[in-house]
């Protein structure tokens, strides 16, 4: 009934649809994360009119389907700018700033639930805030907001298979360009699955790590 | 060293600190004393600018800091705070808490600023704590880093708000014998403190305050002795009985 002989041909090319799947991931997260924490500043900052257009942002992105976001910043760019947007800009760009909205909330919890006596001390030995924000405050919020990061990222991980529909050669495209040649679909899709499924675990394995590292000062 | 004039501030139209005027010398040891919510942390916070006051003028050594053009950071870096919980960085060590601010304010290198802290980590007994985070150390011993931290910056000023009011009563003493210690080597401190007896023991001048205003100051042998207003009269029978 199951063949899993067929996808040998195909495996060679895997190895490069992970990569791809990894690619896009990686620096999706690391534009989430600088967006969010400016973001999170924004939104927690005294400027009201900023304030406003970041929470504006976030309730954008965080209110229209990724899928829909990236399909408008892939086709609609070429269209209002002429620019060519290669997939991995587009899918980048889109995973990016929609993560960053998710991220600047789950980093303003964590910013908020730093004790004020934190701000206070640094404040009182002349500090300044850019300083200290950057040295006391975020390690601490990153520690509290910890759980949601990795979460997030595990998201991003398996969200980043939505870059097929652009075209592009990821882990889930593999197993839909085998099972067009080959219309073994279980064999395909299920081995799609089971990789997103390890990488998730790596994943998972790194943030534990993670939270062990910063829990030292527990 | 540092003249207070007029000095107001409220919080939600709730006046806290109305029309204060004191004066304080260079090397004085100076306590506020008072009821709770009588306005004398917010007077000390007001000292390093961690409250905004709304009115009157302080005068940080010539200087006017509520007016004109001041790096708020220049004179929090002259007039160090040490607060009621500690508010040691939960993320560094000891010796890193220490270290911190001289390093990023006073570009200290890492070798002289670490020197210093284990210097004054000596001073306050706790060089053998230096490579631990703060949460395995007591509440005395915290408050002790505290203040480490704080002196660390070599600041002409030291503010303590209420350094043992969330002390376990065993770890009062460790805490005022540092401050005690200090009091004798020409630093200028500010202490806000519920402590009478200590009060009475290091301090060159005491500072009455009720309901958001300066009630009375005098030498301490004179206001425990006698008080001169019927408000601190009534305070000390009340705290003494």
């Amino acid at each position: 009934m199951f063949d899993f002989s067929v996808l040998e041909p195909y495996m060679p090319l895997l190895a490069g649809a992970v990569w791809v799947t990894l690619k896009f991931t990686f620096f999706s997260t690391i534009m989430g994360f600088l967006g969010g924490f400016i973001l999170a500043l924004i939104t927690l900052s005294k400027n009201k009119i900023a304030s406003f257009f970041a929470k504006a942002y976030i309730s954008v992105f965080r209110g229209t389907p990724l899928l829909v976001q990236l399909m408008l910043i892939y086709f609609a760019t070429p269209q209002l700018t002429s620019y060519t947007i290669s997939p991995l800009e587009a899918g980048v760009l889109s995973f990016g700033l929609n993560s960053a909205a998710y991220i600047s909330e789950a980093l303003r919890g964590g910013i908020l639930s730093v004790d004020r006596g934190q701000w206070e001390a640094a404040m009182s030995l002349g500090v300044p805030p850019y300083r200290f924000v950057l040295d006391v405050i975020l390690p601490q919020a990153i520690k509290n907001a910890l759980p949601s990061l990795v979460n997030e990222s595990i998201m991003l991980l398996k969200d980043s298979s939505l870059v097929s529909v652009i075209g592009v050669a990821d882990t889930l495209r593999w197993a839909d360009l085998i099972q067009a040649k080959t219309f073994r679909a279980f064999e395909a899709f299920v081995v799609a699955a089971a990789v997103y499924y390890v990488l998730v675990m790596l994943l998972n394995l790194l943030g534990s790590y993670l939270e062990k590292k910063v829990r030292v000062s527990d | 060293m540092i003249e207070v004039r007029h000095l107001s501030k409220s919080f939600d139209g709730i006046p806290v600190l109305k029309d204060i005027n004191l004066h304080i010398d260079k090397g004085e040891v100076v306590t506020i004393i008072g009821p709770s919510g009588s306005g004398k942390s917010t007077l000390l916070r007001c000292l390093n600018l961690l409250e905004k006051p709304d009115g009157g003028s302080i005068i940080f050594d010539g200087q006017d800091i509520l007016h004109g053009k001041v790096k708020i950071e220049e004179i929090r870096k002259r007039a160090c705070m040490v607060f009621q919980h500690f508010n040691l960085f939960r993320n560094m060590t000891v010796l890193q808490n220490v270290t911190y601010a001289p390093r990023v304010v006073n570009h200290l290198s890492k070798k002289e600023a670490d020197e210093k802290a284990m210097q004054l980590l000596e001073k306050v007994g706790l060089s053998d704590k230096a490579q631990q985070y703060p949460s395995r150390l007591s509440g005395g011993q915290k408050q002790r880093v505290a203040i480490a931290r704080a002196l660390a910056m070599n600041p002409e000023v030291l503010l303590l708000d209420e350094p043992t009011s969330a002390l376990d009563p065993e770890m009062v003493k460790e805490v005022l014998d540092v401050i005690r210690q200090l009091a004798g080597t020409g630093i200028t401190m500010v202490l806000v403190t519920h402590e009478m007896g200590f009060a009475k023991d290091v301090s060159d001048v005491v500072h009455f305050m009720d309901g958001g205003v300066l009630i009375e100051s005098a030498p301490p042998a004179e206001f425990f002795a006698q008080p001169k207003t019927e408000r601190a009269k009534k305070f000390l029978a009340s705290i003494l009985t």
